[in-house]
């Protein structure tokens, strides 16, 4: 990997994730991130007292980027709807990017202990509030408190399932399922289903342009 | 085994801590078991024999399937409620901290539960894809675990209207998935 130009905090973390991508749990070593990620010193070494906490930092730094990811596709002009499907899409081609280092964190990460499931429960529910919007296309109807979570966990199930698979290379093509369940809890299944009819012509042009309207 | 991988995760475990809040010894955990994952795995098994229990004593055939998803869902909520660390375990722990062979069995629990909503499916609209169960499901799980790992189990009841929203909406109209979920408020207030 490059080490130019970028903080060595962010090498390290990034150096982390790879050799737990390479290694495994058991066989991971803080020195060996180090190393990889051509630092020097022990300085490094002793900012993180064992390699737990170094992984805690590595899915901290890893759920920055993925946030980032959906938070940058999202930008995107357009409904509501076009803008969780810009943000989601983003995500998927993220994690499919890679998808080595999803699998291994998915494996590891949240089995370091009650912390690090905390933390990974946190990262899941922090995505809620970004739907709240979505609130707004349900006109009069009163959604449960707990919309945005369902609509979330939801996602996270399906994306979970397919890492736990090994097919984390496969998820963009999901991407239109995944979509109609986050929306379908603000908006019905009527109007989800349209846009993940839209997203479908979206991903497969050749298919022709069908697709109906969406966000409502 | 269950309250010990609650509190410290599985991986963390070890056999003379279990052995101590059971006031336990050696001799007795290996006539039972052979290693620390044969023993979080028979934890994992009885809560999910536990759970087809509750959820099987809960259905009334005859009863209208989005009745008999609600009371399925009461029963799977008040076991889960009476039993934080086991199901700490089997939400937790199994999907993402133990063995493979947890995974599976966690995974062999999500299909029982996926049946019941699949019966709901019956009605839905056509336009509800292949992974949408699995979407209902995870936004029930999100909500459970939450609960779980903040330790306040005893409310898992309490969320059995938006759970019920959130299973029921993928297939049924939003109105209908609306009232569905009062009537899971209907229940919780008339004491199940």
């Amino acid at each position: 990997m490059s080490t130019v130009a970028r903080p060595e905090r962010t090498r390290l973390l990034e150096a982390t994730l790879e050799e737990l991508a390479e290694k495994g749990y058991r066989a991971f070593e803080v020195e060996a991130a180090v190393h990889r990620a051509h630092l020097s010193g022990e300085e490094w070494s002793n900012r993180f007292p064992d390699k737990d906490a170094c992984l805690l930092e590595a899915f901290k730094e890893l759920s920055g980027q993925m946030r980032a990811a959906i938070a940058g596709g999202s930008r995107a002009a357009g409904t509501w709807s076009d803008r969780v499907a810009a943000g989601l899409r983003a995500l998927l081609a993220e994690l499919a990017r890679r998808a080595t280092v999803a699998e291994a964190v998915a494996h590891t990460f949240p089995a370091i202990g009650p912390a690090a499931m905390t933390r990974y429960q946190q990262f899941v529910e922090s995505l809620a509030p970004l739907l709240a919007p979505g609130r707004a296309l349900a006109g009069d109807v009163e959604l449960p408190r707990t919309a945005e979570m369902l609509a979330v966990g939801a996602a996270e199930a399906i994306v979970m399932e397919r890492i736990h698979a090994g097919a984390t290379a496969t998820l963009p093509e999901l991407g239109p399922e995944i979509l109609f369940s986050i929306l379908v809890v603000f908006v019905g299944p009527e109007a989800a289903g349209e846009a993940m009819a839209k997203e479908r012509s979206r991903l497969r042009p050749s298919s022709g342009r069908t697709a109906g309207r969406s966000g409502r | 085994m269950a309250a010990e991988c609650a509190a410290v995760g599985y991986r963390r475990v070890q056999i003379a801590d279990v052995l101590v809040r059971a006031c336990l010894d050696r001799a007795t955990f290996d006539r039972h078991f052979q290693d620390k994952q044969d023993c979080a795995l028979a934890v994992v098994d009885q809560i999910l024999a536990e759970t087809a229990r509750a959820v099987l004593d809960a259905d009334r055939p005859g009863l209208p399937e989005w009745q008999r998803l609600l009371a399925a869902t009461m029963a799977l909520l008040e076991l889960f409620a009476a039993r934080p660390s086991y199901a700490r375990l089997a939400c937790i722990e199994a999907r993402h901290g133990m063995p493979a062979e947890a995974y599976e069995r966690y995974a062999a629990g999500l299909r029982i539960l996926s049946s019941l909503i699949d019966r709901i499916r019956t009605f839905a609209s056509s336009m509800a894809p292949p992974t949408a169960t699995r979407g209902a499901l995870g936004g029930a799980e999100i909500l459970i675990r939450r609960e779980l790992i903040a330790g306040r189990a005893d409310r898992l009841p309490s969320l059995l209207p938006d759970i019920t929203y959130g299973t029921v909406v993928p297939f049924l109209d939003q109105q209908e998935a609306l009232r569905h979920a009062e009537l899971a408020r209907e229940l919780i207030r008339d004491g199940g």
